[in-house]
């Protein structure tokens, strides 16, 4: 599903975040926005999922405007912290998001992100890692056309953090989903994404644009989008 | 005291016992679902309504033991007025605690459970009323304890049979011993309820204070 987001404009009252933006989302491909601490990165997944609605400007899903409850049933989101419902076991938390038809059953799930023997405890029970699996659990058991992740392996520890990008790479490839990925870590960014998205300006008012595809160099990339950022940060750093 | 307490046992403890308990239970119940149910649906639905909180807070803000009374006068000497006396005052510590955790719910987990797939009644169920009875347990415990005081009370003012009653008309003849052992009975019935109330609410509820739930069971 292509996402094309024309001239929009948000604010959080006085906090004036994104104005007059314009970008598309590739269909079937996974597409990082990055950008300074504060940069509205998060506010434009939001704005996608339609928890945000934008002050100007449109956006659309294949040509088309959704409004929030038809966005909600083909989007996916994995939350910086843990949206898990403390009253649900790990298996009943994937059980109920799971839709009908999916390939994996709930179990199957449990045992693909690790947590066969923890499929009866609580979240209070597990560690951030071991909900952050369960988050990428709850995905695989939904068929959504678009997914959107705010910081998903942050929590992680650095051999879940392979694991599940490994996995999710694999899913990725198997399903084609539209995925935007929202991340502070470029080599993470660059590990699993086709299109870079830098947001620019305070408010944002630009996209500096990176196509992935067939990059070798992966370390020079690295480098101009650390320098940009830092410019950024630079420039912007007293607001 | 002790010999004035086998007296008792004897004689209408058991009855006594019986019909206070059962005073508090129905109370309590009736408060419970009213108390989550209202909270859920102010703390969800009605809160830009400021009127209907505001309104609910006016009748907190009266205390139901001047309530006794009235309800005595309306309602006659009847069990119906003294459960509802109880439930008025049960109700309020429940509503509020359930108002306030619906109000603080985490955006995120809110927004979560929309986009997986929690709408309509499987919202309700799945989600709003875990969460209701998740953020109304200190309230529950709360109306325990007001429970037995309201209990006391109505009782008191005109009953035939209960602790409440029992104590009302010791303290009337001046039967120390008595009135005492009266008041011991239901401060272990307060402290008995509040212990079945927390192990029910841990073995049905775990999620909450499941690690507290193994280093002990307060």
């Amino acid at each position: 599903m292509r996402i094309t987001i024309k001239d929009i404009s948000f604010d959080y009252g006085l906090n004036e975040v994104l104005k007059d933006l314009s970008f598309n989302i590739e269909s079937k491909e996974v597409t990082s926005i990055i950008g300074i601490s504060g940069s509205g990165k998060s506010t434009i997944l939001k704005l996608i999922a339609g928890l945000h609605e934008p002050k100007f400007g449109s956006i659309n899903f294949n040509g088309q405007k959704k409004t929030a409850s038809t966005r909600f049933e083909n989007i996916s989101y994995i939350f910086q912290n843990s949206t898990l419902l403390p009253w649900k076991t790990v298996l009943q938390n994937i059980e109920i998001s799971k839709v009908e038809n999916t390939p994996l059953n709930s179990n199957e799930i449990c045992k693909l992100i690790g947590l066969e023997d923890f499929m009866h405890f609580y979240p209070s029970q597990l560690s951030g890692g071991m909900k952050q699996r369960v988050e990428f659990g709850r995905i695989l058991g939904r068929q959504s056309k678009i997914l959107l992740m705010d910081e998903p392996f942050s929590n992680l520890d650095v051999h879940y953090r392979k694991y599940l990008k490994d996995l999710f790479r694999e899913i990725q490839a198997l399903k084609g989903t539209t995925t935007i990925l929202v991340s502070h870590n470029i080599d993470e960014v660059l590990s699993v994404s086709r299109f870079i998205k830098i947001l620019l300006g305070r408010p944002v008012n630009k996209i500096l644009e990176f196509d992935l595809l067939g990059l070798i160099n992966k370390e020079k990339i690295k480098e101009d989008i650390t320098n940009i950022l830092l410019e950024e940060f630079k420039k912007y750093r007293k607001i | 005291m002790g010999v004035k307490f086998v007296d008792w046992l004897y004689s209408s403890f058991f009855i006594d016992f019986s019909f206070t308990l059962l005073r508090v239970i129905l109370g309590f119940i009736i408060a419970l679902f009213l108390g989550v149910l209202t909270g859920i649906l102010t703390g969800k639905y009605f809160f830009e309504f400021k009127g209907v909180i505001s309104g609910l807070n006016y009748l907190r803000a009266i205390t139901p033991v001047a309530l006794a009374p009235i309800f005595l006068i309306i309602l006659g000497v009847s069990e119906f007025s003294k459960i509802l006396l109880v439930s008025w005052g049960a109700f309020f510590p429940i509503w509020i605690s359930t108002h306030i955790g619906i109000r603080a719910l985490n955006l995120d987990l809110v927004i979560s459970s929309k986009l997986n797939g929690l709408t309509g009644f499987k919202a309700f169920t799945n989600f709003y009323l875990p969460a209701a009875i998740s953020s109304s347990y200190s309230g529950m415990r709360v109306a325990i304890g007001i429970s037995y005081i309201l209990v006391f009370i109505s009782e008191s003012l005109g009953a035939n049979y209960g602790v409440g009653y029992r104590l009302g008309n010791y303290y009337d003849t001046i039967q120390t011993p008595q009135m005492m052992n009266a008041l011991i009975v239901l401060g272990i019935m307060g402290l008995f309820s509040d212990k079945i109330f927390t192990y029910i609410y841990n073995y049905y509820f775990p999620w909450k204070n499941i690690k507290r739930i193994n280093e002990d069971n307060n």
